[in-house]
C-alpha cells in the first residue's frame, strides 16, 4: 500500500519509454502482488445450501436460498405462477445443485447474473425425448465453451432427471456417465444461459454456452445503483456494455468510444485532442446561464465524480484543456455504462443530476472463469489527418505583380516579401532570397503538415479475478502511454490500478470495496494556435528551415527579427514550434475513486445499505518556460508551479424493504434514507517574477525579478471553495404481477449554493409501466411495454453565484496602507430560489420474433426548465453587470429511438445492426417582464454576434449582422464591388445546438471472426470557424483560387487613374488608360445589386478583385464577419471499424491459454459526409461545440490488439 | 423516556449543525463577511486605486499604441515609424469601418463600461450613508462627497469620448428600479451643466464635510485616501480646476452659461502646485500588473514622437541646443543614434526610403545601449516616462491651468488678473519644471536595462533664467500671432507639448474642440489624407443590453459626429497643407 500511496511507482519521470527490462519487472511485480491479494479468496464455488421442504412453493424456496446465500431472485410473477410445488431434501449441496433440483421438473429455467438469479420460462423446444429402450450407460467426454471459444470453467453439467452432475475443469472439460444415448445434459454456469444438450449417441461433445446477454439486458442499473428488471422501468435508460467500448480497440478513456452508442447522448471532443476534455450532453441540456453546468452527473460505482466543463485557455493550471476526472477512467475496467436521461430517472440524485446521470460500473470478479486472469495489449498508431486545404499556386503578396527585389552581395535578387496575404505572384521555382538572406526556391511547401507527426500509444492491461459464494474480487493494472501528433515532447502516460472486492461476511452482513487509482502524467498539451490562424500558414517557406535557421540564431535561442522584415506569420509559427520544443508544461495527477459499502440484512424483508464514496484528485502543475535569449543578456523564462486538489465525498444510508402480498400478486419494494455530499476544491501556486537569471535552471531560486506588491499575485495564488448537499430520499415500487408497475420517488435537498432561507426544495417523480403483452398476446411480439414518467426536479446554482459578497484586498507599499473593498458586480434584487425542471416522457419498448431479433425502443420527452438562475445582463451604465434573478422558462422536447435488429442468424453467422438517433427541439416560452431578446453569451469576443435565447424562438440561436440587402433580399455591394454588412440589426443566422444526432453499429460474426463498423452522425449545429474565415481572408485556402485567374473563372480588367477597375481582355496588353500598365485577371462581379447615381438599386456590374473579395473575410478587429462565415456542421463519420479473430482452441491449448483474440481496428477513419471544410468537425475550442479557433489535424488511429485469457 | 430525550438531543444537534454548515458554505470564505470592517473607506479606496479613472490602464494603452491607428496616432502624439511595410496604414483615411481610425482601445477595453462599474462604489457608499445616523453618517458622508467628485470627473470624460451617455439614471442600478437597470442616454450638454453645478457644490462643501468628521474618521481617511492622504484642500482644488476645465470646454457653445461660472471659479481655490500622487509601489513595465507604461514598453516601436511635437521643441538643426530649443526636449524625448532629436513624419512617401536605406531602430525597451545606438528617430524618453518606475498619477498641473487661463483671457471669458501671454509664459515655466521633476524622480539610471548608459536621458536642468527666456520666446510668438486662431495654435502647441503621451485623451478633446494644433497630412503612395476622427463608438454591449435607449443615439454612433462642445467656428483648417510648417 505504501507504493500506491506515493503515487509514483508507475510513473516514469523522464522520457517516454522505460527500459523493457524495468517494464517486465514491474509488471511481474504487479501480477504477483495481485495474485497475493487474491489468495485469500481462492476458495472455489462451493457455497452450501440445505433445503428440506414438502410441497413448497418456489417463492418460499427462493426466500430460503436467498437467506442462505445472499443471492436474490428476479422473476415475473405471472411466470412463477406456472411453477409446480416442489419437494426437496438437500443437505449441503451447491447453489447450482439446489437450483437444478428446484427447476428439474419445472417449465422454467434460470440464469445467474452477479448475485441475482433471473427466472424465465423455458422455450417449448426444451422437451426431452424419453429413452426408447433399455441401453447400457455411456461415458461422455465433453468440453463447455463460451461464444468466443473460451473454455467455461466450473460449469455444472447435470444429467437431466438425475442428481448426477459434475463441474468442468480449468479447460472446460468434463467426463460423465449417462444412462442412455438419448440422455439430456443440463449445463449451467454463472453468467451464462442454462442450456440443455441432447447426447443422441455421441460420446465426445462440444457444448457452447451463450452468455446471459438477455438476462443482462433485462437488468439495468438505476439511480443510487439499484438494479432493476428492465420490464419494471418507467423511463428511458441507455446501457452500453463495457465490451462495446473495446470492440474497436481501447481508447484513452471510455467516452471516446461512446459516439453514437446511446440515443440522446451527445459526445464531442474538441481541438485539444484525446488528452483534452469531452463534452457529454444529454437531451440537449442548455441553460440560460452560460456558466451553469449542463453536464450530466458522473457516478462510478456509487461515487460522485468531480467534474468540470472543458476549455482551452482557461484558468486551470497553465491554461490547457485538462479535461475532467472522467478522462481518467480506464476502458478495460468498465463493466457497463448506464445513462439516465430524464428527470424521473434522476430524481434520486437530486440537484447534481439535473442534466442526467452517467452511471459507470466497473468490473468485479463475479463470474470469473478459469484462473480469472486476462491480459489485453494494444499498440495504436495515431495518424494526423489534416483537412486544411491550402492553395499552393500563389505566394505572398497583394497581387500577381507584387514582386519584391533587394540587393544581395551586390546583385539584385528577388526576395520573399514581408506580406501577410497570399495573393502574390505564382510560384515559379525561381531563386529567391529568404528572410535570413539565404537563397531558396520560390516553391510551395507543405509547412502546416510538417508541424505534425505520427503519434502512437501503447496499452497493456492485466486483470485477475476470482469468485466464490462468499464473494468475489478483481484487481487490474493498466499501463498506457500516448505520444501526441503535435510534438515528440507532447505525451501522456498513465498507470491505473483497479480493485473491486465484495464479501459475504455473515448472514447479516456483506461488504464491498471498490478502489480505482490513477497516476497520469501529461506534458505539453495542445494549446490554441489562433495567432497562426489570424496571420496564416504561408506555403512559401519550409517551416523547419524557418524555425531552425531564422527564428533561432546560432546560440539556439530566439533571434531578434526586428530588422529582418518578416511577416507576423513567421513569428507566430516560430513561437508555436519554440513552445513545443523548448518549454515543458507538465501536469502530474494522482486520482482515486473509492467506494466502501456495507449491506446488513436485518430480516428477510428489510436490509440496510451504507455507503461511503470518495473522488479525490491532486494535480501538480509545473511550467518550465525557456529563456528566449541569452545575448546581449538573458531574457524571458519562467518557472511556475501550482497544485490543485478536488474532492467529492458522499455518505449514503438507505433502509430497504421488499415483500410480496396477496399470494405474490403484489410486490412492494422501496427504500428511504439520507445522503450527504460534500465537494471541495483548492488550488495554490507560485512562480518566478521577471524571468530567469540562468537558462535551463527551473527553480524559484533562479528568479530574475524582484517581488513587489504589484506582482504579489504571481508570487502566490490560492483559491478554495466547497459546497454541500444534504438530502433525504425515498422510493417505492408497487407492482401487480409483472404487468403493472407504479414507481414513486421523492427527494428533499438542502443546498448550500442557495441562500439559507431558500436552500431547501422538494422534488417528486412518478412512473407507470404497463407490460401489455402480459395481457394481450400479439403475434411475433415477445414483449410490449408502454411507460410514462413524470417528475418535477430542482436545482441550485454554481458555488457562491447567489451570494453578493464584497471583495477585500489590501493596498500596501511606500506610504500607503489601506483597505480596498470591491462591491459585487451583480444586483441581487431578492434572495434566489431553486430553478426547476418539469418533465414527462412517454416510451415504448417492444421486442419481436424469436430470440428477440428486433428490439425497438422509442421515447418522447418534453420538459420545461423554468425559474432559471441567471445573471440577466443589464446596461453596465447601471454600474452593475447583471441582475441575479430567477427568470425564464425554456421548453425542450425530443424523440429518441433505438432499433436493434439481427437480420441474419445462422449457426455460423450472426449479423446485428443497431440504429439510434435523437431529435431535439426547444423554445423559449418565457423570459423576464417584457424582455424578448436575451443574449446568453457572445459568440466570439468583441463583435456583434451572440448566442441568444429569444422569446418564442429556439434556444441557442446565433444572432449577428446580415449583409445589406435591397427589398428583394439581394445583397448590396459597396462602390468597390464588395458586399457590405448591415450593422444596424442582428438577425438569426443559425443555432449552436444540433437537431438530430445518433449512430449506427453493425456487428457481423462468422464463426470466430467478427467484423464491426460504427458510424455516427449529426445534423444541425452551426459553428463559427476562424480558420475558414481568416485563411480565406489571407488567400491561403484552396477555395480562394476561384477567380484568381482566367483558369479559375477570373475576369480581366485594368485599373485606370481613378482607381476604377475597367473590364478588359485576358490576352491583350494594358491600354494607355491603365494607371500601372498591368492587366489583372482576378476580377469578379459579385451577384447582387449596387446603388446607382439616382440612389436606386440596380444589378451590380462592378468588377472587384479576388483579393478584395477574400480579404473582406479577414476581420482582425472582429467587429463583424461576413454572415456566410458561419458554417453548418453536419457530418456522417465512419467512427470505428474492426476485425477480431479468436484463435482456434488447438492453438491456444498449445500456448496453455484459455483464449486469445486478435483485433485489428481503426477509429476516426473518415467522413462519409461533412459540411464544414478545412477543419475536423470536432475542432471547437474547449469542446463547446460552436467556436473554432485552433486548427489541428483530425486524428485517425489504427490499432492492433491482443486479448489473452489464462 | 431517557432514550427519547437522547434521540431528540441527537437530532436537534445534527439539524443545527447541518443548518450552520449550509449557511457557512453558502458564503465564500475568501470574500468579506458582514461585520468585519466598515466598508465605506475601502470602497472609496477601491475606486481611486482602480485603473481607467486616474490611473491609466495597461490594456488600454497597449491597444492605443499597437497599430498606430488609435487616437494617439491620429492626434499625432505618438506614432510608429511608418513605412510601406505596414500596409494596414493604407486604410488611414477610413473613419467608418474601424480599419482606419481604430477605437478598439476604448471600445474593447471597457472604457465605457468600467467607468460605471468601477464607480458602483458610489451607490454602495450612498446606501451606507443613508442607513446611518450621527457621527457615523458624517464620517461616511465625507467619502460620499469624494466619490461623487470622482464620478463627476469620469462622467465628463465619458461625454468627451461619446457625447450622449447615460447619466441622470445611471450609477444606481441597485435601487431596484428597472429604469436604472437600463438607463436612458442623456443630453450631453445637460450632463456637462449638471456636472459643473455639482462640482461647484463640492468645492464649497468638501472642507465643511471634512471638519464634521470625527478625529478617528480623519485618521482613517488619511490612510485610505491613497491620493492625497486626507488633504481635502487638494481634492477641493482638483474639483475647482476640473470645473474650470469643463467650463472652458463648454464656453464655445454656451458662453452665457460658462462666463459667470468661470469668474466664480476663479474666486475659489485653484491648484498652487502640480496635483499628482505617487503610486504605493514602483511600477514594473516588464511583467504582469504593469500600468500604462507597460503598454508603451511592449509597444516601444510605437512610441516615436511625431514631427508635430518635435518641430515645436527642436528648432534649427536636429541637435538640442539650450536657448534655441525647448528646454523640455531632452527630458521628453530620447536622442537618436546620431545623438540628436528627430521626429517621425506622416509623409510616408518620404519616410519609407529613409527606412529602406537602413535607418531603423531597436524594437524593445529592454536595452538602452541598443536603443541609443540603433534608433533613427526619437522615442519618448525612457527615463522620464516609459521606464520611470516612480511615475506618479497625473491629475492636474499648473501648466494645464495656465493654458486654460490663457485661453480665458484670450477669448474674454473672464478676467484672470494676467494677460494671456503672461499665462503662456507661466505655462512654459511650470511645464518645464513639471517635466524636469518627473525626470529627476526616475530611477531608470540604476535599472540593469539602462546598462549604465542613461546619462543622455537625464539632462541637466537649465537655469531658471534659461527656462524663463524660453517662456518669453513662446510668449512672444503668441503675441506675434495675428488672429485668435493663430494664437490658439501656439497655445495648443504648448498644451500638446506639456500633456503629450501623459494625457493624450485631454489632448484629443482639446484638438477636437479647437482644431489646434494643426496636423501633418498623411501621405501614402501619393495620396494625401486628412482624416479627423471626432469620437469613438459605444461598446456593442449597449446595443444588446440597453437596446431601446441605445436606439435613440445609434444614428450618431460613428467616428465622425462631433461632441456637443465643438463650436461652429472651430478652426476649419485642421491640417497643414504640406510639411513645411513651422
Amino acid at each position: 500500500m505504501h507504493l500506491i500511496a506515493t503515487g509514483k511507482l508507475f510513473s516514469f519521470q523522464k522520457g517516454f519509454c522505460p527500459t523493457p527490462k524495468l517494464l517486465v519487472v514491474m509488471k511481474l511485480t504487479i501480477i504477483l502482488w495481485i495474485i497475493g491479494c487474491l489468495q485469500v479468496q481462492a476458495e472455489g464455488y462451493a457455497q452450501k445450501v440445505s433445503l428440506t421442504q414438502k410441497n413448497a412453493s418456489l417463492t418460499d424456496i427462493f426466500k430460503m436460498i436467498r437467506k442462505q446465500t445472499g443471492y436474490s431472485f428476479l422473476y415475473n410473477d405471472r411466470t412463477l405462477s406456472k411453477a409446480k410445488k416442489v419437494t426437496l431434501d438437500l443437505r449441503d449441496v451447491t447453489l447450482e445443485e439446489a437450483l437444478q433440483a428446484c427447476f428439474n421438473e419445472q417449465p422454467l429455467t434460470y440464469s445467474i447474473v452477479d448475485k441475482t438469479i433471473v427466472i424465465k420460462e423455458k422455450e417449448a423446444m426444451q422437451t426431452t425425448a424419453a429413452p426408447t429402450a433399455e441401453t447400457p450407460p455411456l461415458e461422455i467426454k465433453g468440453q463447455v465453451l463460451d461464444e468466443s471459444g473460451k473454455p467455461v470453467v466450473a460449469a455444472t453439467v447435470t444429467v437431466k432427471g438425475t442428481k448426477k452432475s459434475i463441474a468442468t475443469d480449468e479447460n472446460g472439460l468434463f467426463t460423465l456417465t449417462v444412462p442412455d444415448p438419448n440422455a439430456v445434459l443440463v449445463i449451467s454456469s454463472i453468467g451464462f444461459q442454462t442450456r440443455e444438450f441432447k447426447i443422441t449417441g455421441r460420446t465426445l461433445v462440444s457444448i457452447t454456452l451463450t452468455q446471459s446477454a438477455t438476462a443482462i439486458d433485462d437488468v439495468v442499473v438505476t439511480a443510487l445503483g439499484v438494479k432493476r428488471e428492465k420490464a419494471s422501468i418507467g423511463y428511458a435508460v441507455s446501457t452500453v456494455k463495457g465490451e462495446e467500448l473495446l470492440k474497436s480497440g481501447a481508447t484513452m478513456n471510455p467516452f471516446l468510444a461512446l459516439y453514437g452508442k446511446a440515443s440522446g447522448v451527445g459526445v464531442n471532443t474538441g481541438a485539444a485532442g484525446p488528452m483534452g476534455g469531452l463534452k457529454i450532453n444529454i437531451r440537449g441540456a442548455f441553460s440560460l446561464n452560460p456558466n451553469q453546468n449542463t453536464r450530466p452527473l458522473f457516478v462510478v460505482d456509487g461515487v460522485i465524480i468531480s467534474d468540470r466543463a472543458t476549455s482551452m485557455g482557461g484558468t486551470v493550471g497553465a491554461g490547457y484543456d485538462y479535461g475532467a476526472n472522467i478522462n481518467d477512467l480506464n476502458s478495460e475496467d468498465i463493466e457497463s455504462i448506464d445513462i439516465l436521461k430524464g428527470a424521473k430517472a434522476t430524481v434520486l440524485y437530486g440537484t447534481d443530476a439535473a442534466n442526467g446521470v452517467v452511471l459507470i460500473t466497473t468490473k468485479s470478479g463475479k463470474g470469473a472463469k478459469g484462473f480469472g486472469m486476462t491480459g489485453a495489449f494494444q499498440y495504436t498508431i495515431e495518424q494526423p489527418k489534416s483537412y486544411l486545404d491550402l492553395q499552393k499556386e500563389y505566394g505572398l503578396g497583394s497581387s500577381i505583380y507584387d514582386t519584391v527585389y533587394t540587393t544581395r552581395n551586390g546583385q539584385t535578387v528577388r526576395q520573399i516579401p514581408n506580406e501577410r496575404f497570399s495573393f502574390g505572384p505564382k510560384f515559379d521555382g525561381s531563386d529567391v532570397m529568404f528572410y535570413d538572406s539565404t537563397m531558396v526556391k520560390n516553391s510551395p511547401h507543405d509547412g502546416y503538415r510538417s508541424m505534425f507527426q505520427n503519434g502512437h500509444s501503447y496499452n497493456a492491461n492485466v486483470a485477475i479475478s476470482g469468485s466464490s459464494e462468499k464473494g468475489s474480487m478483481r484487481a487490474s493494472y493498466t499501463n498506457y502511454k500516448y505520444l501526441d501528433i503535435i510534438s515528440p515532447n507532447s505525451w501522456q502516460q498513465r498507470n491505473t490500478f483497479s480493485f473491486n472486492g465484495n464479501i459475504k461476511a455473515s448472514k447479516l452482513a456483506s461488504f464491498e470495496l471498490v478502489s480505482n487509482i490513477y497516476n497520469i502524467v501529461s506534458q505539453n498539451r495542445r494549446e490554441q494556435n489562433g495567432a497562426s490562424i489570424a496571420w496564416g500558414f504561408p506555403v512559401d517557406f519550409d517551416y523547419n528551415n524557418l524555425y531552425n535557421n531564422l527564428y533561432k540564431d546560432a546560440t539556439g535561442y530566439q533571434r531578434d527579427l526586428s530588422n529582418y522584415g518578416v511577416p507576423t506569420a513567421v513569428g507566430d509559427i516560430g513561437a508555436y514550434k519554440w513552445a513545443l520544443d523548448k518549454n515543458r508544461n507538465k501536469d502530474d495527477k494522482f486520482h482515486i475513486i473509492t467506494s466502501a459499502k456495507a449491506i446488513l440484512n436485518f430480516s428477510k424483508h428489510v436490509f440496510f445499505v451504507g455507503q461511503f464514496g470518495l473522488d479525490y484528485d491532486n494535480t501538480n502543475y509545473t511550467s518550465e518556460i525557456s529563456v528566449t535569449r541569452i545575448l546581449p543578456s538573458v531574457a524571458g523564462g519562467a518557472f511556475n508551479v501550482s497544485k490543485e486538489n478536488n474532492t467529492v465525498q458522499t455518505y449514503q444510508t438507505l433502509l430497504n424493504y421488499d415483500n410480496d402480498f396477496n399470494h405474490s400478486d403484489f410486490h412492494l419494494s422501496g427504500f428511504g434514507g439520507a445522503i450527504y455530499r460534500l465537494r471541495t476544491t483548492e488550488t495554490i501556486g507560485t512562480g518566478t517574477i521577471g524571468g530567469l537569471n540562468f537558462p535551463g535552471w527551473y527553480s524559484l531560486n533562479n528568479q530574475a525579478g524582484i517581488p513587489s506588491a504589484a506582482n504579489l499575485y504571481q508570487l502566490r495564488s490560492y483559491s478554495r471553495g466547497s459546497d454541500v448537499l444534504y438530502s433525504a430520499v425515498a422510493s417505492a415500487t408497487l407492482s401487480w404481477k409483472s404487468e403493472f408497475y407504479l414507481d414513486l420517488s421523492a427527494r428533499e435537498d438542502w443546498n448550500s449554493t442557495l441562500p439559507p432561507g431558500n436552500n431547501r426544495y422538494f422534488y417528486p417523480g412518478a412512473s407507470i409501466t404497463w407490460n401489455y403483452t402480459d395481457r394481450f398476446k400479439i403475434p411475433a411480439m415477445n414483449r410490449g411495454q408502454v411507460r410514462f414518467a413524470w417528475a418535477d426536479v430542482g436545482n441550485g446554482t454554481n458555488r457562491y453565484f447567489a451570494n453578493n459578497q464584497y471583495d477585500l484586498s489590501y493596498i500596501s507599499g511606500a506610504g500607503a496602507q489601506a483597505v480596498s473593498v470591491g462591491p459585487p458586480s451583480n444586483i441581487l434584487p431578492g434572495a434566489l430560489s431553486p430553478e426547476r425542471k418539469r418533465e414527462f416522457e412517454l416510451g415504448i419498448n417492444n421486442t419481436f420474433f424469436k430470440n428477440n431479433r428486433v428490439v425497438v425502443d422509442i421515447d418522447y420527452y418534453r420538459n420545461n426548465v423554468y425559474h432559471q438562475i441567471i445573471s440577466l445582463p443589464v446596461s453596465q451604465a447601471s454600474s452593475s453587470s447583471g441582475l441575479l434573478i430567477n427568470v425564464g422558462n425554456v421548453r425542450n422536447w425530443g424523440l429518441e429511438f433505438s432499433v436493434t435488429g439481427t437480420p441474419v442468424l445462422t449457426r455460423d453467422i450472426r449479423w446485428d445492426i443497431t440504429v439510434n438517433g435523437a431529435r431535439q427541439q426547444s423554445k423559449v416560452v418565457e423570459l423576464y417582464r417584457d424582455l424578448s431578446v436575451y443574449v446568453r453569451n457572445s459568440l466570439i469576443n468583441g463583435n456583434g454576434a451572440s448566442v441568444n435565447a429569444n422569446l418564442g424562438r429556439p434556444a441557442g440561436e446565433i444572432m449577428s449582422y446580415d449583409y445589406n440587402r435591397d427589398d428583394n433580399g439581394n445583397r448590396v455591394v459597396s462602390s468597390s464591388g464588395i458586399y457590405t454588412i448591415d450593422n444596424t440589426k442582428s438577425v438569426e443566422l443559425g443555432n449552436v445546438n444540433p437537431k438530430i444526432y445518433g449512430g449506427l453499429l453493425s456487428d457481423f460474426h462468422y464463426k470466430s471472426l467478427s467484423f464491426r463498423i460504427g458510424l455516427d452522425y449529426k445534423y444541425g449545429g452551426t459553428i463559427f470557424s476562424y480558420t475558414n474565415d481568416r485563411l480565406t481572408g489571407d488567400g491561403q485556402l484552396a477555395s480562394t483560387l476561384k477567380y484568381r485567374d482566367e483558369q479559375h473563372g477570373g475576369l480581366a480588367y485594368y485599373i485606370d487613374n481613378t482607381g476604377t477597375n475597367i473590364p478588359w481582355q485576358h490576352n491583350q496588353g494594358a491600354p494607355a488608360g491603365s494607371a500601372d500598365g498591368h492587366v489583372y485577371h482576378d476580377g469578379l462581379i459579385l451577384p447582387g445589386v449596387k446603388l446607382d447615381a439616382n440612389n436606386k438599386y440596380v444589378k451590380n456590374d462592378i468588377i472587384t478583385s479576388a483579393t478584395n473579395y477574400y480579404e473582406s473575410y479577414a476581420n482582425d478587429l472582429a467587429t463583424a464577419f461576413p454572415p456566410d462565415g458561419l458554417k453548418k456542421n453536419d457530418y456522417i463519420k465512419l467512427r470505428e471499424a474492426a476485425i477480431a479473430y479468436a484463435l482456434p482452441k488447438k492453438i491456444t491449448e498449445r500456448l496453455h491459454l484459455q483464449s486469445m483474440t486478435v483485433t485489428l481496428a481503426g477509429r476516426n477513419l473518415f467522413y462519409l459526409y461533412k459540411t464544414i471544410p478545412n477543419i475536423d468537425v470536432e475542432s471547437a475550442t474547449g469542446a463547446d461545440g460552436y467556436v473554432e479557433n485552433t486548427v489541428f489535424p483530425g486524428q485517425r488511429t489504427f490499432s492492433l490488439g491482443l486479448n489473452v485469457g489464462f | 423516556m431517557r432514550r427519547a430525550i437522547l434521540y431528540s438531543l441527537f437530532f436537534t444537534a445534527t439539524l443545527t449543525g447541518c443548518k450552520k454548515d449550509l449557511t457557512n458554505k453558502f458564503n465564500n470564505p475568501d470574500q468579506l463577511g458582514s461585520g468585519v470592517t466598515d466598508i465605506v473607506p475601502g470602497l472609496f479606496t477601491n475606486t481611486v486605486s482602480n485603473n481607467k479613472l486616474f490611473i491609466q490602464d495597461y490594456g488600454e494603452w497597449f491597444y492605443l499604441l499597437n497599430d498606430g491607428l488609435g487616437p494617439t496616432g491620429y492626434e499625432q502624439i505618438c506614432q510608429r515609424y511608418i513605412s510601406y511595410r505596414y500596409d494596414w496604414f493604407s486604410a488611414y483615411n477610413d473613419l467608418t469601418t474601424g480599419n482606419g481610425f481604430d477605437d478598439y482601445a476604448i471600445t474593447s477595453q471597457g472604457y465605457f463600461e468600467t467607468s460605471y462599474t468601477r464607480l458602483k462604489t458610489w451607490e454602495s457608499i450612498r446606501a451606507e450613508v443613508n442607513a446611518r445616523s450621527g457621527q457615523a453618517k458624517l464620517d461616511a458622508d465625507m467619502y460620499f462627497k469624494l466619490i461623487t467628485l470622482v464620478k463627476l470627473y469620469q462622467s465628463a470624460k465619458l461625454v468627451d469620448f461619446f457625447n450622449s451617455i447615460p447619466y441622470f439614471n445611471a450609477f444606481e442600478g441597485t435601487t431596484g428600479n428597472s429604469s436604472n437597470w437600463y438607463p436612458a442616454y442623456d443630453d450631453p450638454k445637460s450632463i456637462y451643466e449638471s456636472v459643473i453645478t455639482d462640482l461647484g457644490g463640492l468645492v464649497d462643501s468638501l472642507p465643511i464635510a471634512y471638519n464634521l468628521m470625527s478625529s478617528t474618521g480623519q485618521q482613517i481617511l488619511a490612510a485610505q485616501d491613497i491620493a492625497f492622504k486626507g488633504d481635502i484642500s487638494k481634492w477641493t482644488k482638483f474639483a475647482n480646476a476640473t470645473r474650470l476645465k469643463l467650463l472652458v470646454r463648454i464656453a464655445g457653445v454656451d458662453a452665457s452659461f460658462a462666463k459667470p461660472l468661470i469668474t466664480e471659479t476663479l474666486t475659489k481655490p485653484l491648484p498652487t502646485e502640480d496635483i499628482t500622487f505617487p503610486l504605493w509601489y514602483d511600477t514594473d513595465q516588464k511583467s504582469a500588473g504593469g500600468l500604462w507604461m507597460r503598454g508603451m514598453y511592449e509597444n516601444i516601436y510605437a512610441t516615436f514622437i511625431p514631427n508635430i511635437l518635435m518641430k515645436r521643441m527642436n528648432y534649427g538643426d536636429t541637435a538640442y541646443t539650450s536657448g534655441i530649443d525647448d528646454p523640455r526636449l531632452p527630458v521628453i524625448a530620447m536622442p537618436t543614434k546620431y545623438g540628436d532629436y528627430r521626429g517621425v513624419s506622416y509623409n510616408i512617401d518620404t519616410q519609407t526610403p529613409i527606412y529602406t536605406a537602413g535607418n531603423k531602430y531597436y524594437p524593445y525597451g529592454d536595452n538602452l545601449p541598443s536603443s541609443l545606438s540603433r534608433n533613427s528617430f526619437s522615442m519618448y524618453n525612457f527615463a522620464t516616462i516609459v521606464r520611470n518606475g516612480k511615475m506618479p498619477v497625473y491629475m492636474f498641473s499648473l501648466a494645464e491651468m495656465d493654458l486654460l487661463l490663457a485661453e480665458i483671457e484670450l477669448k474674454g471669458l473672464a478676467s484672470t488678473g494676467k494677460t494671456a501671454d503672461q499665462h503662456i509664459k507661466d505655462a512654459v515655466i511650470n511645464s518645464t519644471n513639471f517635466w524636469y521633476n518627473l525626470n529627476g524622480s526616475s530611477d531608470f539610471n540604476v535599472d540593469p536595462d539602462a546598462a549604465g548608459a542613461a546619462a543622455p536621458l537625464y539632462p541637466v536642468k537649465p537655469s531658471d533664467a534659461v527656462i524663463a527666456n524660453w517662456g518669453d520666446t513662446i510668449s512672444t510668438k503668441f503675441l506675434a500671432a495675428g488672429s485668435v486662431d493663430d494664437k490658439m495654435e501656439i497655445l495648443m502647441e504648448q498644451k500638446f507639448i506639456h500633456l503629450n503621451i501623459l494625457h493624450p485623451y485631454e489632448c484629443w478633446a482639446e484638438l477636437r474642440r479647437t482644431g489646434h494644433p494643426k496636423l501633418e497630412p498623411f501621405t501614402w503612395h501619393g495620396a494625401v489624407w486628412t482624416p479627423f476622427p471626432e469620437r469613438v463608438r459605444y461598446p456593442n454591449e449597449e446595443s444588446i443590453n440597453n437596446p431601446t435607449n441605445f436606439s435613440k443615439v445609434s444614428s450618431e454612433n460613428n467616428m465622425t459626429s462631433k461632441i456637443f462642445w465643438v463650436p461652429s467656428d472651430r478652426n476649419p483648417t485642421l491640417y497643414w497643407s504640406d510639411y513645411n510648417y513651422k
